[in-house]
């Protein structure tokens, strides 16, 4: 089956009902996006589809075809996004890998709220675990990535 | 660092290269002396110890005995390097250590990092710079004291000649080693003590950081392993024929932990194991549960346990006239430690070696394991550490290790084993339970003048026993090892050896009170226990601090001011004067909210934390935590802070919610909607506050942690009267509520 992943085209011949993100982890060899838990409660393996966030970890790969898949490998083409910035200045990441999925759901909340309150960022952020404890840095991160974005930043 | 250079290091880290700083001794000094001119003759690389390695490009390679977990010890590393060889700290590179026995015990925990390397880690880079500088002196035929380093140049202002480190290896390596080169005076810091970014900060946003999980081999084959619902259950047959036939499949092989699947990739595995039909032992852990073990603990807390410590005499003073008393019995569960990326290892046994690459706290561990189950030498045996993915004490484990090794043994190419989340929920090595009665008094004027703790719990040292011959040297016959392995095993669990694990926190009491009988029993059962953030004080800071404050409710006095009257340690004091201070202690709360207040000293640091919340709904709703810390200098306060939230975050996640039980042998946790971590939602604002101190540096990790439970009960109890003696919280309100109605 054939889909887009970061811009580029790609081919892969696996049964359909193979979760994404092994396909993307292993048929790919894009090793950014993490598997934490295999059902959907962690969010460590975060991606976007079309530009949505999707967990890879519950989506069949046979879901995909024909449609545009992004990892973090591919969230700004010249070096880091925005939410990735933010993420480095406020020393972000602890053990760092839940932190991948926790950019991705960033950057997508970002996409659709340029500016979120602290109930955005509770209501989407909660679906993505930190065994570390960095929720808080994360919240502030967000609303920094926020005014990067806004001052000019990648988006 | 490209891979080339990595695997270059490596190699010399596992080499003869002795650390020149802290072994003088003629012989092997000048075998050091030689081994690094070699080496800079034909690489142009000036390593003048195992910590330090100058490129010739002027990149600075740093060897780190530590393993990243989180916790920011390959940044703390790059700063004290940075700091004493006058180097910008993004031209460092700081990187995990091979296994090597140079380094000692190599082993990464007890909030230790910091305190053990702050010395010889400085004295490192500091003997590097006095022999780049002489290196440069004598080029130049300028006296050394006439230069100075400056960002990775060495510079005379009198003539304006400078050259790079890197430019200068060669001759350098020429010079003779420093043994006991001047250290900067802090006055003069310029990285030390202040915040700097994280030298894997990039890595770990850009998906280029690598876990153990992310290690690529050639030739190897990835293994899922189907493990048996009881614990210790073993296969006593099964049919692979159908498994084997799935693509991608190499092989299926059954042993001691189940039966794996190998296959060319992971995912494949994952759906050929489906298809194994498996028949499985009995084992001895099938009678275990939950009731039963608190039902034992319960009846062992009743009686007397060894004492510990002892002074005056409780009983009679607690029978004194005009004393109150109170006796309260605390429970804490089994834990997980649910790091984030669960248990993996990637291993290759060759011919006559083996290489290892894992996520784990102790790579002589992982070698030593190794070594047993392959017949090769320890020296024979090759430990990468990868970064963690959350460690807690989890990975110091040689579980994990063994599997892939004795997987490669069989199938003679590099395998890669991963758990699932269920695997690693239900795999072992647990946070011991513990069941602790207190008893204690107060006088007529309010003052505490009895205090006694007896606390049931399982010792970690006994399984930890097994791991122990990592630390008895090489040239000991494997039959010794296996005696003295055995007599110690026996040793811890007959409670010969002191159990000072389990009572760390407790053991020593913060408060002045002249009648004290500390006492512990050992309940044995047959999970596997190991070390969890904080240990011992995991437990008994919530019980230590519970019960103090419900002394000072007996006393009728405010919590924060009958703690500051009693504490004995005066940096135990200044801590909890500051955490009241900057809660804003003694002001109003909103409605149904309260503060609590805990202080505690573990890991030779010293916190207080003050939490404020409440119950909303019927659940807990923890609105603020206020923490002060006293460990010492700081490296990177910036970390510091880190950890603090990180330490508070885990420690009232276990404290509202987790708990490991069984049924039958089977553990009922499995992923995170039944093992509940804290979520974004949950979470409390965090205000963290170091205090100033030239004191030697001590543990960040775990310190924040002991506080968080109990300060939390003492709020709850402030809001709503409820005192919460059992954790997890939403058990204890559970039962509350039950109870009223």
């Amino acid at each position: 089956m054939k889909f887009k992943v970061n811009g580029k085209e790609v081919e892969v011949d696996v049964p359909e009902d193979v979760p994404l993100l092994w396909v993307i982890r292993e048929e790919l060899g894009l090793l950014g996006t993490k598997f934490g838990c295999g059902k959907a409660q962690c969010g460590a393996c975060t991606v976007h589809l079309d530009g949505e966030a999707r967990r890879s970890c519950v989506t069949a790969v046979g879901d995909v075809e024909g449609h545009e898949i992004t990892t973090v490998e591919g969230l700004d083409e010249d070096g880091l996004h925005a939410v990735q910035q933010a993420w480095v200045e406020a020393n972000v990441p602890q053990c760092g890998f839940c932190q991948t999925g926790q950019i991705m759901m960033a950057a997508a909340l970002l996409a659709k709220i340029p500016d979120p309150t602290d109930e955005h960022i509770d209501a989407v952020m909660s679906g993505n675990l930190c065994r570390c404890g960095t929720y808080p840095r994360i919240r502030a991160a967000i609303k920094r990535a926020a005014e990067l974005i806004r001052d000019g930043g990648e988006q | 660092m490209n891979r080339r250079e990595f695997l270059r290091v490596s190699a010399l880290t596992t080499g003869a290269l002795v650390i020149g700083v802290q072994f003088s001794g003629c012989s092997s000094t000048k075998k050091a002396q030689r081994e690094m001119e070699k080496l800079a003759a034909e690489t142009g690389e000036f390593a003048p110890n195992m910590y330090i390695t100058v490129m010739p490009d002027n990149r600075v390679l740093v060897a780190v005995e530590k393993s990243e977990m989180g916790q920011g010890v390959l940044t703390s590393h790059a700063m004290l390097v940075a700091e004493e060889l006058d180097v910008p700290l993004d031209q460092i590179d700081a990187f995990s250590a091979d296994g090597a026995p140079q380094w000692g015990m190599q082993m990464t925990g007890g909030s230790t990092s910091t305190s053990q390397t702050y010395i010889p880690v400085r004295t490192a880079a500091a003997s590097a710079k006095v022999m780049l500088l002489g290196a440069a002196a004598a080029k130049w035929g300028v006296p050394a004291a006439e230069l100075e380093g400056v960002d990775g140049v060495v510079r005379h202002a009198a003539s304006g000649r400078k050259e790079t480190y890197g430019a200068l290896a060669k001759d350098a390596a020429k010079q003779p080693i420093p043994q006991d080169p001047p250290l900067k005076n802090p006055a003069d810091f310029k990285v030390l003590g202040k915040k700097a970014i994280r030298t894997d900060a990039r890595a770990k946003v850009d998906g280029t950081a690598v876990f153990g999980m992310d290690v690529v081999v050639d030739g190897m084959v990835n293994a899922y392993i189907v493990r048996p619902r009881v614990m210790g259950a073993k296969p006593l047959s099964f049919d692979g024929s159908a498994a084997k036939k799935e693509p991608g499949v190499v092989d299926v092989i059954g042993f001691e932990r189940g039966v794996a699947v190998l296959a060319e990739k992971y995912w494949q595995a994952r759906r050929a194991a489906l298809k194994l039909e498996i028949e499985w032992s009995d084992s001895r852990h099938s009678s275990m549960n939950t009731a039963k073990i608190r039902a034992m603990g319960y009846d062992a807390v009743g009686g007397k346990g060894t004492s510990y410590h002892n002074e005056g005499n409780v009983k009679r003073a607690m029978k004194r006239e005009g004393v109150k008393t109170i006796e309260a019995i605390y429970e804490a569960p089994f834990l997980a430690h649910a790091t984030m990326s669960p248990q993996n290892c990637t291993a290759h046994v060759r011919e006559n070696e083996v290489e290892i690459w894992a996520p784990t706290q102790a790579p002589p561990i992982a070698q030593e394991v190794a070594s047993r189950i392959t017949g090769i030498p320890r020296d024979k045996v090759i430990a990468h550490v990868t970064l963690l993915g959350g460690g807690f004490g989890r990975r110091a484990g040689p579980d994990f290790v063994a599997e892939a090794v004795e997987l490669s043994k069989r199938c003679g190419r590099p395998v890669k084993v991963v758990w699932s989340r269920e695997d690693d929920m239900s795999g072992g090595y647990y946070r011991p339970f513990a069941i602790n009665k207190m008893e204690g008094g107060v006088d007529a004027d309010g003052k505490p003048i009895a205090w006694r703790y007896h606390s049931v719990s399982q010792p970690i040292s006994t399984d930890f026993a097994n791991w122990l011959s990592v630390i008895f040297p090489d040239w000991m016959p494997n039959i010794t090892t296996k005696v003295m392995t055995r007599s110690i095993g026996t040793m811890f669990r007959s409670g010969l050896v002191p159990e000072v694990i389990s009572t760390e926190g407790a053991r020593h009491v913060a408060y002045d009170i002249e009648n004290q009988s500390i006492e512990f029993t050992p309940l044995q059962t047959t999970v596997p226990v190991t070390f969890w953030r904080s240990v011992g004080h995991s437990y008994n800071g919530f019980v230590v601090e519970s019960f103090s404050d419900e002394l000072a409710h007996l006393a009728g006095e405010d919590p924060f001011e009958f703690r500051r009257k009693h504490i004995k340690d005066p940096r135990l004091k200044a801590v909890l004067e500051r955490a009241a201070k900057e809660a804003g202690w003694g002001e109003p709360t909103e409605e149904g909210y309260g503060r609590g207040i805990a202080a505690h000293f573990s890991f030779d640091s010293y916190v207080a934390e003050v939490v404020e919340a409440g119950l909303k709904d019927g659940e807990i709703d923890v609105r603020r935590v206020t923490c002060v810390v006293d460990c010492g200098v700081t490296v990177n306060p910036d970390i510091v802070k880190a950890n603090m939230e990180s330490s508070i975050i885990f420690g009232l996640s276990a404290a509202i919610w987790q708990k490991i039980t069984f049924e039958d042998g089977v553990v009922q946790q499995g992923n995170f909607d039944d093992y509940p971590l804290m979520r974004m939602f949950q979470t409390p604002e965090i205000d963290v506050h170091i205090m100033e101190s030239n004191a030697p540096p001590t543990g960040v990790g775990e310190p924040g942690l002991p506080p968080a439970a109990p300060a939390l009960a003492n709020a709850i109890f402030a809001a709503n009267g409820i005192r919460m003696r059992k954790m997890p919280f939403v058990d204890a309100l559970a039962d509350h509520f039950e109870k009223e109605g």
